[in-house]
């Protein structure tokens, strides 16, 4: 057989990948993890008493560019976000007003991380996306409680409601080896060889392991090769079972030695759903025993569909490759860091000085970063150009309303050291920073990183 | 196919594991044990059983100025608590384990001194002297009380004479250092094995430990004995009486002992300190070993405030331009202690505490 790309049919192709019709099954188990699991999270941060050391303890937040009106809300309103996230996220689960209930967790989840871009993490990244998914997807219309109000059981899908979100997952896990594929993590083993000893004492009578440079690099490689290819024996369906064993083991290592949430939760639930409608129909069939109901809605085959999507995935395999339009290493820039699935890359320990100066009268002060940040927020602001920025513009406004400053100028000595190296400059120290406008633009007063 | 591609696997894997050669970070192999012994048994030991023989003596002349409040036991008891406060610089770094159980730097050091409290205590009669993080006892209270409450000799004497009160604060703002240092002492005793054994470099590991109170230290002397008062934050607006050690006006020494004092913490007492591990790593800045850095750092800043003209409070106010280049001489070393050194041994700044997850 030959193959050539005159050969593939791409209406056949996109027929098959979005049009075919499918079990919903594979759908329901995803539905019922990731709320529940959201639930549990929203409930575990007003446990650990996160709410008010996010939002009730910093005096300021940073913001992400476009999102500045975002604003923090009062101690009551922000339990009451919480609360609405993690009622949202069981109705969710359990299938009550679906559609509703995903739309307000998507809300509330996005609003909540919007307010402070100090806290960003792929993984809540991840939840946004995933919940923004599921505003789209009919995953209420089996085992649910919605069945029982609107009477609309249904166990046919396009396909397109589950591939997109195996896609999305597939993009996780790719985008996450592919940012691997560089020296400090090949070869120096970094940031592990800093971490990994740091956990020697978790797993009992492995510490001998952790302390080894081998060692490091063997997690590392692993690390590596298992993010690139994972979603590849996944999605084959001979080596699936056996792959979802990695999925579990790989992610319950890194649950038990790193400080990462419930990321790995959500990945091991939701690669469920590379499994087939027949895996998953069999636990539901224990639970009610009924016919498949093969009526479809019509709007969810709309041809529309397929350029929404289009976008969608071009959107998510765009992102993470715009840092090359900013060239240099984006492990020491961080311009187009974000959203691209970068984890676990960088140790940064950073000091930022900044001063102000009226340059008018030649007065000059330096700022003591703790009476405006958190601790948590100066260690993230040191290292970030955007909040560097942000926090120049914080500065300026409080030294103005304390002292008669007639022309203020900002300026900041920020030394970085990355992934074990001794620290450099990372910026131009002599810039006055009330002039810069934050953007997509590239930040040429970023210094180039010097090896 | 699948298992070729293992096996070039493994074969990388291998390569990289047996390369000997590389003078990557965090890649030493120091038994850091002999840091901790070095600066707790050679280092710390002398320097308390010191600090509290002196405030034993401290102690007894207080007794005997209360006893008798005359100018000669005034002068006395002043001299002895210069001592004091001169002696205390050497233990102020080591609050970590029992220093960060009891408390000790905010029981001994808590400056400066909220005298308008303190004053209002002595009227009221009735105090909490121990309460957690107070500015109204421990050696910045003596100071005010010594040389601060009034203004001259006489008057001060006067003023004990007349009011017992005074001597009631006196008498319990020591007994309450001495408690305090005794059970630091103490308790240092049973806690040493633990952190000898403590090694590796976890957060909470003893190096991680050391490293961090190291880096505490310094920002205090940073910020709190410079900084803070000679207005370098503020825009050039002094505030003198926020010195340590203003009232007996030793504020610029008591700041070169505190910067002397994390340097020999830094270097320790004999042939294992910080410096040797970070030589033993072959750390370098820019082709300097980065030791070396650190040393030379601590000089110029010592060197920078002896040549400050005394007292320090007129020093600020007189020669801004000398206490601003004394300044950055002291706030350059930030980077090289705090982040070039727990980076490349790979110790994280802990005292930064996470309140959320990380990816």
């Amino acid at each position: 057989m030959q193959l050539s790309f005159k050969n593939i049919n791409f209406d056949e192709l996109i027929k098959k990948f979005l049009y075919q019709e499918k079990d919903i099954y594979p759908l329901i188990t995803f539905r019922i993890t990731f709320g529940l699991l959201m639930c549990i999270a929203a409930l575990r941060t007003m446990w650990n008493g996160w709410i008010e050391k996010l939002y009730v303890e910093p005096q300021y937040f940073f913001k992400f560019y476009g999102f500045e009106w975002v604003q923090v809300l009062s101690l009551e309103n922000m339990y009451l976000l919480y609360i609405i996230i993690a009622i949202s996220a069981f109705f969710v689960a359990i299938g009550f007003f679906y559609r509703i209930s995903i739309f307000l967790f998507f809300l509330s989840f996005t609003y909540v991380e919007l307010i402070d871009a100090t806290n960003y993490l792929n993984h809540y990244y991840l939840v946004i996306l995933l919940s923004f998914l599921m505003i789209f997807i009919p995953a209420h219309q089996y085992f649910s409680i919605d069945n029982y109000i609107f009477k609309n059981k249904k166990t046919i899908i396009p396909a397109w409601c589950i591939h997109i979100i195996i896609a999305q997952l597939c993009m996780v896990y790719f985008f996450a080896g592919f940012a691997k594929l560089h020296s400090d993590w090949l070869f120096n083993a970094m940031p592990l060889a800093i971490w990994l000893p740091e956990k020697s004492n978790i797993i009992p009578f492995t510490s001998f392991l952790f302390e080894q440079k081998w060692f490091a690099f063997f997690f590392s490689w692993c690390g590596a090769f298992y993010d690139l290819t994972i979603w590849v024996f996944l999605l084959i369906k001979k080596t699936r079972p056996i792959a979802y064993i990695f999925v579990i083991i790989f992610h319950l290592m890194t649950w038990a030695l790193f400080n990462i949430g419930y990321f790995p939760l959500i990945m091991i639930t939701s690669t469920l759903i590379f499994f087939s409608s027949n895996w998953h129909q069999k636990m539901y069939y224990y639970f009610i025993n009924n016919k498949k109901i093969e009526i479809v809605s019509p709007f969810l085959f709309n041809k529309n569909i397929q350029y929404f999507i289009g976008i969608y995935l071009m959107i998510q395999i765009l992102l993470p490759f715009r840092h090359l339009i900013y060239g240099g290493n984006v492990l020491w820039h961080e311009q187009g860091y974000r959203f691209s699935w970068r984890v676990m890359l960088v140790e940064k320990n950073a000091k930022a000085t900044f001063y102000i100066e009226d340059e008018s009268s030649g007065q000059k002060s330096e700022v003591l970063n703790s009476k405006y940040l958190t601790d948590f927020q100066e260690k993230q602001m040191s290292i970030q150009a955007d909040f560097i920025l942000q926090f120049a513009q914080i500065i300026a406004k409080d030294y103005q309303s304390k002292y008669n400053i007639k022309k203020p100028k900002v300026t900041a000595d920020v030394y970085v050291a990355l992934n074990g190296r001794t620290s450099k400059k990372l910026i131009d120290s002599n810039i006055n920073l009330l002039d810069l406008k934050d953007g997509f633009k590239k930040k040429d007063w970023i210094l180039k990183f010097q090896d | 196919m699948k298992n070729k591609g293992f096996f070039l696997f493994l074969l990388i894997l291998l390569q990289f594991s047996c390369d000997k050669n590389n003078t990557s970070p965090c890649d030493y192999d120091y038994d850091t044990r002999l840091i901790f012994e070095d600066i707790i048994n050679n280092h710390l030991s002398p320097k308390l059983s010191n600090f509290n023989i002196q405030l034993e003596d401290l102690n007894e002349l207080k007794n005997t100025f209360i006893n008798n409040p005359n100018y000669t036991n005034l002068e006395n008891l002043r001299n002895q608590f210069i001592t004091v406060y001169h002696q205390w610089q050497y233990i102020e770094p080591f609050s970590f384990g029992p220093g960060e159980s009891l408390q000790i730097v905010k029981k001994v050091n808590n400056f400066p001194v909220n005298y308008s409290l303190l004053e209002a205590n002595i009227s009221a009669g009735t105090y909490d002297i121990n309460a957690p993080d107070n500015y109204y006892s421990g050696l910045p209270a003596i100071d005010y009380l010594l040389y601060g409450i009034a203004n001259d000799d006489n008057a001060i004497i006067d003023l004990y004479n007349n009011n017992d009160n005074y001597k009631n604060y006196l008498n319990d703002v020591v007994n309450n250092i001495v408690n305090v240092s005794t059970s630091f002492e103490n308790e240092w005793e049973t806690y040493k094995s633990t952190f000898f054994n403590n090694t590796g470099n976890a957060a909470g590991s003893s190096l991680s430990l050391m490293i961090n109170a190291f880096n505490e230290q310094y920002e205090r002397t940073k910020r709190d004995r410079l900084a803070i008062p000679s207005g370098q934050i503020t825009m050039g607006e002094t505030f003198p009486e926020k010195l340590e050690g203003y009232f007996s006006g030793i504020s610029s020494d008591l700041l070169i002992k505190s910067l002397e004092s994390s340097q020999q913490f830094f270097n320790g007492n004999g042939s294992n300190g910080l410096n040797d591990l970070l030589d033993d790593a072959n750390i370098q800045k820019d082709g300097t070993p980065l030791s070396q850095i650190i040393n030379q750092q601590f000089q110029s800043a010592i060197t920078s405030v002896q040549q400050l003209p005394k007292p320090l409070d007129q020093s600020i106010e007189l020669h801004t331009s000398e206490v601003v280049s004394a300044y950055s001489e002291i706030a350059r070393q930030v980077v090289y202690i705090k982040t070039d050194m727990p980076s490349a041994l790979c110790i994280a700044i802990t005292y930064i505490d996470n309140p959320s997850d990380s990816d």
